[in-house]
């Protein structure tokens, strides 16, 4: 058992530079998908399951400011946390983390399709994400299947490891203390990342590691996850990492990091606009969407692997 | 062939499928060292291992859920509920999560496990030993309920449940435990889901019951038939998805059913199945049917046996049903 390392400042550490640019462009497309989330769920023309015969359009993005997004000020601990780990990892996030999503290649239409309801797995549950990466409703439910598929890889001796995404409020659930005790006990090889203040210094009552990273410092969120990833897979069991904002309200992570890239000249007005007309080409045109849905009787398929009448 | 008891007969079960078949995982609490509260699983840790024999720290929810998270990896766990009155912190995690991880991710993923769990009175287990929720799971889409009779059924169900690819709720009749004892088939051997029994044959009136009450219809049904009521006895052995042409084929003949069960009568499985019947069979009854069952009050510890529906209150329903 050790004790919570002390907190690792921001250090603006150079990462390879096409990482570092693909890091920044995965958080874009999250604030994006979240600024439009945000105003759709303002406006209640986003309902869980959407419409097959009128898909309600999302109100058009605002300029897509951190307060205004889903997951907003969290990109950096969502996206650095999912690069981090390997790329056939088990990933468990929160509902809104789907920035882990998009940085595993789910494309931005089909983040906000599937909130829309016009896009499978049908009936259209908004909360599932791409491949290895899923997510449960409620905030710290999915952190048990964490700690289960690692310790599933621990049964099986394979070099796996599991990343848990977990908002601030998981904490105050039961959840979050049955898994971790659960990760503690097995040694499952699991990195659990929360973004509530303070968290770190739990680890040690469930014989975790503890770490606490600048939530806002993407590059230093995935160097402190990579280092968790290889202690879990060499046996040494799970990391609990907290990744939270410094105080200072300014303290934006793609701000942050789109200075660190225009430091090191691998990033410009011209590219910044090119990215944001993308991402904005991307969600308008799955906004303008009124097809898909799927058909009325899909929800009826994969209740069971047979179906069964009576 | 060889003389087991039920709990013997899990045991050679779960023995069967993990040397078959080396994804199985046994987990609970006390299931390792100690071979399980009821020794259902003695003896497992020192053939498979502490990896696949887990001892875990006493919480329900966290044994679901992690069983969860290890199905999606690939394993084939068979959790433990040491009795299905603790299955309640892990509710959640089974109705919210694992009976529904099939539909909604459009099938691509499933979480593929057994849960074990003893159920039913006549143990003297009082409040907290004794209840019989099968009803509760059963009103869950993407779950399947399980509740065999005999050690023979016990063995070909349960590994036929862990061979199915839907969750399964597997409920042990604890009462019968060791009390019911016959020949069982040794080594791999199924006994397909969703398929009921007729234990016993008659023309007059069809009694449906499962796990340890369908010994109580069975000494109901010999004074019945005392009295010239001959009685058709439906084992469920599988309550869901459950076996409805079986049982209308019976009504049919019969046009009575009497439904015994442990567990509360208001929304107990008893009123599903003959509602179930209601809408096939309607025209061909010739009498109400019939539930009896435990009664609409939290279980009692020194009056079980005025608690349980055993033969005493079985038989009158028989004769007046017949004789309406």
């Amino acid at each position: 058992m050790q004790a919570p390392m002390p907190h690792r400042p921001a250090t603006d550490e150079a990462l390879p530079g096409d990482l570092a640019i693909a890091l920044y462009e995965a958080m874009a497309r999250t604030r994006g998908v979240g600024s439009v989330l945000v105003s759709a769920s303002i406006s209640v023309s986003i309902s869980i399951g959407g419409s097959a015969d009128a898909p309600a359009p999302c109100p058009p993005p605002e300029p897509p400011t951190r307060k205004q997004s889903h997951a907003a000020g969290d990109e950096a601990f969502i996206v650095g946390a999912a690069a981090g780990m390997d790329s056939g990892d088990w990933i468990f996030p929160f509902p809104y983390a789907f920035g882990a999503a998009l940085w595993r290649g789910m494309p931005v239409e089909s983040a906000l399709r599937r909130a829309r309801g016009l896009e499978g797995p049908w009936p259209a549950d908004p909360h599932w994400k791409a491949g290895r990466v899923a997510s449960a409703s409620l905030a710290g439910r999915h952190l048990a299947h964490a700690v289960g598929a690692a310790w599933g890889a621990r049964v099986r001796r394979t070099a796996d490891a599991v990343l848990a995404l977990i908002p601030s409020d998981a904490p105050s659930g039961g959840d979050f203390h049955t898994a971790l005790n659960f990760a503690g006990v097995t040694r499952a090889p699991v990195v659990v990342v929360c973004a509530l203040k303070g968290v770190a210094a739990a680890a040690v009552a469930y014989g975790l590691h503890g770490a606490r990273a600048d939530g806002s410092d993407v590059g230093l969120v995935l160097s402190v996850v990579r280092e968790a990833r290889t202690r879990a897979a060499s046996g040494q069991g799970a990391t609990l990492i907290e990744a939270t904002l410094p105080e200072d309200e300014g303290a934006d992570p793609l701000a942050r990091m789109r200075r660190q890239l225009e430091s090191r000249a691998l990033w410009d007005e011209g590219r910044e606009r090119q990215l944001h007309a993308t991402i904005e080409s991307a969600l308008a045109s799955a906004n303008a969407a009124t097809h898909g849905g799927g058909d009325k009787h899909d929800f009826l398929d994969d209740v069971y692997a047979r179906p069964h009448a009576t | 062939m060889t003389e087991m008891n039920m709990v013997q007969a899990i045991n050679d079960a779960l023995r069967t499928e993990m040397r078959r078949d080396e994804r199985v995982v046994v987990l609970g609490e006390d299931v390792g060292k100690v071979g399980g509260v009821f020794r259902v699983t003695q003896g497992l840790q020192d053939e498979f291992g502490e990896e696949r024999v887990i001892d875990t720290p006493l919480s329900e929810g966290g044994i679901v859920g992690t069983a969860i998270g290890m199905a999606l990896f690939g394993l084939v766990p068979i959790p433990e509920i040491q009795f299905a009155d603790f299955i309640y912190p892990a509710y959640d995690q089974i109705v919210s999560e694992l009976a529904k991880m099939r539909w909604r991710s459009g099938g691509e993923y499933t979480a593929k496990m057994v849960v074990r769990a003893p159920v039913g009175g006549g143990i003297r287990g009082g409040l907290y030993h004794s209840q019989s929720p099968e009803a509760l799971f059963i009103h869950v889409p993407g779950l399947k309920v399980v509740c065999p009779s005999n050690p023979s059924d016990a063995k070909g169900l349960l590994l036929a449940s862990v061979r199915d690819p839907d969750p399964v709720l597997f409920f042990e009749p604890k009462r019968v435990y060791r009390a019911a004892k016959g020949e069982v088939p040794e080594g791999d051997f199924t006994v397909p889901l969703g398929k009921a029994a007729v234990v016993r044959e008659g023309g007059h009136v069809t009694v449906l019951a499962w796990g340890a009450m369908l010994y109580e219809a069975i000494a109901a049904a010999d004074e019945a038939a005392k009295r010239g009521i001959e009685a058709e006895i439906i084992d469920l052995r599988t309550l869901w998805p459950v076996d409805i042409d079986t049982i209308v084929t019976s009504v049919e003949k019969t046009g009575r059913i009497v439904v015994v069960h442990e567990a509360p009568k208001t929304c107990g499985f008893g009123a599903e199945l003959i509602a179930l019947v209601s809408e096939r069979a309607f025209l061909r009854l010739e009498a109400p049917p019939v539930r009896v069952c435990g009664y609409d009050t939290p279980f009692p510890y020194t009056l079980e046996m005025d608690y349980l529906p055993l033969a005493g209150r079985i038989l009158p329903a028989l004769v007046e049903t017949a004789s309406f």
